[in-house]
């Protein structure tokens, strides 16, 4: 096993009594896009900015491409961040913003202006360079900001919610923009989010935090899937959780008493790491969860390999274009969230069976 | 910002008696550091309305980009705060040019314009007076003009 291009070791911040980041270990590797995905206070940002150099940890070692980088000022680690505000040079032209960089790693004057006119002209601004900044719109702001930041060559490139600022569709085209550019320069970003959606559209991994603590991490597929605890099955897209107690073992299934009666789970071994706990039926009943995504419930009779589930109410339907978000409460009083396709005949009050694919419930340790 | 609370009689009054115990004689110099107390919070104010959050965040981003603290203050604080330090001078100059107070008491021989006018008020009105005050408002003038035009050249409609 070789040493990964970034680690975090036992990393650990506190503002006196305010644990900040709990203790985190994460390796990543050399070209690697990875996403740090959690809710304001989860310290996803504070993670990036002991990674920027911008505040030292309280314990725990950083070590980038096997340095120990854990109190180097950020003028000299071989990194870059793109602010969140961007906080653009206001006093610069574009084209002065972008060689900033490079004028501080004394790169001579010709070859700084070419370098830096390539880069503009990498992020989609060529020609842009003798504007001022506050003749910008907040796109191409952001634009700039990408290319000051790559201009220097970082190892690692650090973006701190790059994204917030923009509207849907351009935070869309960024994405795609940031992924492409990733590939083609083969640097390493490691990229902070509150928005699962971003997440999942970028990164190679994503890593879900909270509380200063990672729950998770993985492709977001997996994340997404098999999501590996409570707060990762909810954080990372909607899903219903069903608390219940593991009943009995048959053959290859658990069988896991729930609100909507019992309900056989598959516990074939799960392709990634994954906390299910070894059924131990025969002793006192485990508390568990099953997480059902919405899109895995369907309205109807149970087909083939599908679990009926009781039937329910549909008590609201919201259109969202693609599919129809319902809510549906069930004979025993629980509240389902459901995605169906939109042309399924569906009205409020409707009375309907429910059934799930066993395959997509994932049992999560309470 | 305790000075801008306190009368200029008192802090006049305060800095004759430090300076008398210190051993620092009445000149142009204790009236200057009696003007830099004064003017100070002044200065203080208007510059520190530019330093928000965003220029921790630029001064930040200077750092990252490889900038010595040296070079981040020269290179980006400077230059970004030049209309706050402009500002902050330009106000002092002016309080400083007509503060007739701790002038009065903290000079001897060398003194300011507003002393010399004062000790001139004494004898009645003379040309030379009336000549003082023609200098003063042409060179406002002057100044006033001056700025205009450098501040609409700046910005080319």
């Amino acid at each position: 096993m070789t040493e990964p291009f970034l680690a975090l070791e036992g990393v650990r911040k506190a503002y006196n009594e305010t644990v900040a980041v709990a203790g985190i270990d994460l390796a990543i590797e050399r070209g690697e896009f990875v996403v740090l995905l959690g809710p304001s206070g989860s310290g996803k940002t504070t993670v990036l900015s002991i990674l920027g150099g911008f505040v030292q940890p309280t314990a725990g070692r950083v070590l980038l491409d096997g340095e120990d980088v854990t109190y180097l000022s950020p003028a000299r680690r071989p990194t870059a961040t793109v602010f969140q505000d961007y906080a653009l040079f206001p006093h610069m032209s574009v084209l002065g913003n972008v060689a900033f960089g490079l004028a501080m790693h004394k790169v001579p004057q010709p070859e700084r202006r070419n370098r830096a006119e390539a880069m503009l002209e990498r992020v989609g601004l060529a020609g842009f360079g003798r504007r001022r900044i506050h003749e910008l719109s907040g796109g191409q702001r952001q634009r700039v900001a990408l290319a000051r930041a790559i201009a220097v060559e970082p190892k690692l490139l650090l973006l701190d919610e790059p994204l917030g600022a923009l509207d849907l569709a351009l935070r869309r085209q960024m994405q795609d923009e940031l992924v492409g550019l990733q590939k083609q320069l083969g640097t390493t970003f490691v990229h902070v989010t509150h928005d699962q959606e971003e997440a999942m559209s970028i990164a190679d991994r994503v890593v879900v935090m909270n509380h200063g603590r990672v729950e998770d991490q993985g492709a977001p597929d997996r994340v997404y899937l098999k999501p590996a605890s409570l707060f990762s099955a909810t954080f990372m897209g909607e899903s219903n959780i069903l608390p219940g107690r593991v009943h009995r073992l048959d053959g290859s299934r658990m069988i896991v008493e729930t609100a909507l009666g019992e309900i056989a789970v598959p516990t074939e071994p799960a392709p990634t790491p994954h906390p299910t706990p070894p059924p131990e039926g025969a002793r006192e009943p485990q508390q568990v969860s099953l997480s059902i995504r919405p899109e895995h419930l369907g309205l109807g009779p149970a087909p083939a390999g599908s679990i009926g589930l009781p039937p329910a109410v549909v008590e609201d339907i919201v259109f969202q274009g693609t599919h129809l978000r319902l809510r549906a409460r069930s004979d025993r009083g629980i509240l389902l969230l459901l995605r169906v396709p939109a042309v399924t005949p569906v009205e409020p009050g409707m009375r309907t069976p429910l059934y799930a694919d066993p395959k997509r419930i994932v049992l999560l340790q309470s | 910002m305790a000075p801008i609370t306190v009368s200029y009689l008192i802090i006049g009054m305060g800095l004759l008696m430090t300076f008398t115990m210190a051993g620092v004689p009445k000149s142009l110099l204790a009236v200057g550091i009696g003007h830099v107390v004064i003017n100070l919070p002044l200065a203080f104010a208007i510059c520190y309305a530019q330093l928000g959050e965003h220029q921790v965040a630029v001064e930040r981003a200077a750092e990252d980009l490889g900038a010595s603290p040296l070079q981040s203050l020269l290179l980006i604080t400077v230059p970004m705060m030049a209309p706050s330090l402009a500002a902050a001078f330009a106000l002092s100059v002016t309080l400083s040019w007509d503060e007739f107070v701790i002038a009065f008491l903290l000079s001897r021989f060398d003194v300011t314009l507003p002393v010399v006018i004062w000790s001139m008020l004494r004898s009645g009105l003379s040309p030379e007076l009336n000549a003082v005050g023609t200098l003063v408002f042409a060179v406002s003038v002057l100044l006033l003009l001056v700025a205009e035009l450098l501040i609409s050249r700046r910005r080319p409609s």
